[in-house]
């Protein structure tokens, strides 16, 4: 009978050899004096940038994946949305804008036929106009016509 | 109990200096050990070396963070669990793998040796081990290996000590009730 260490050890007993390399050159890479500290030059520039990225792939996003796809997923919804209504108020906007430059034109072919049909000393429509317009023929009231009255 | 006896005697404060010998002493305590955690656990042997391998290195690379010396242990094979997380990460990217058991902790048996093996069932001990999740499996094999107590284990797996209660409960049963079968 054996206990599931002995049986587990007793397996992986021909991997010892190898295992004596690895532990060799772990050991070489050891300073032969002071710390180990002579592992970090050899990985320090690995170190501050993949290692970094790597640990805050799996300590920040990895672990809450799914919460910050659909943060994605929500903000591209957003950009999609205020794309599309961009999109849709500049057609609006240029619509809008030949609509109003035919009234322009509409507007402007009138005032040049009503410059046309009036006489050269009348102001034109363009012109400004005072409010109350003077009276053809100016006389006090009491030498008007006398009003028709019908009995 | 020798197990316990040699972990007394390990050289940690020397290898903390920087004293090759000293870590010479504990690759050598914790080579074959850390080596069958692994590969019980990935099942490939040039990535359970390369595993260990890193392992030695970040143990060396931050020994100076190891606050109580008498756990040297746990503290290495709690580097050679992460290691083999990132391993699992990378190539299942599964979670179901990680999934609880059982929510209630048991009582457990008395160690590691109350499982005991004939020499005709160890095939199918092996066999049987690795049919159960790796969550399971870590926590009876840091069991088997290394008799951890259920805190260390909590530990170096980073789980509340009443899962791996539940864990190491479940897959001892597991683990017989396979074995009664055959």
């Amino acid at each position: 009978m054996k206990t599931p260490r002995e049986a587990l050890f007793e397996r992986h007993r021909q991997v010892e050899p190898r295992l004596d390399a690895v532990r060799q050159k772990v050991l070489a890479a050891l300073p032969a004096s002071g710390s180990a500290d002579a592992l970090q030059p050899c990985r320090g520039e690995r170190w501050s940038i993949q290692t970094t990225l790597k640990k805050a792939w799996f300590e920040l996003i990895w672990p809450s994946r799914r919460a910050w796809a659909g943060m994605a997923a929500l903000w591209l919804a957003v950009l999609a949305v205020n794309l599309e209504m961009k999109a849709t108020s500049s057609r609006v906007l240029a619509g809008g804008s030949a609509a109003a430059q035919e009234i322009v034109q509409a507007v402007e072919q009138q005032r040049r036929l009503l410059a046309e049909l009036l006489p050269p000393g009348k102001p034109s429509a363009g012109e400004p106009r005072s409010v109350e317009a003077p009276r053809a023929n100016p006389r006090p009231r009491s030498e008007g016509p006398v009003p028709f009255k019908a009995c | 109990m020798l197990v316990v006896a040699e972990r007394d005697q390990l050289p940690v404060p020397q290898a903390r200096a920087g004293d090759p010998a000293a870590w010479d002493v504990l690759f050598r305590r914790y080579q074959l050990p850390l080596y069958v955690y692994v590969f019980e656990l990935v099942h490939d042997e040039q990535t359970s070396l390369d595993l260990v391998q890193e392992t030695f290195i970040n143990a060396a690379r931050h020994i100076d963070g190891l606050r109580e010396d008498d756990k040297f242990g746990g503290w290495l094979f709690g580097i050679a669990h992460q290691k083999c997380i990132q391993r699992w990460r990378k190539q299942t990217r599964e979670e179901s793998a990680f999934e609880e058991v059982g929510a209630d902790p048991p009582e457990l048996g008395a160690g590691p040796d109350d499982l005991l093996i004939r020499e005709e069932q160890e095939e199918e001990f092996m066999g049987l081990l690795n049919q159960l999740p790796p969550p399971q499996r870590s926590v009876l094999l840091l069991h088997f290996v290394e008799d951890f107590s259920v805190e260390q284990i909590a530990q170096i797996t980073g789980v509340a000590p009443g899962t791996v209660k539940s864990r190491l409960h479940y897959g001892k049963r597991a683990l017989r009730k396979l074995m009664a079968e055959s």
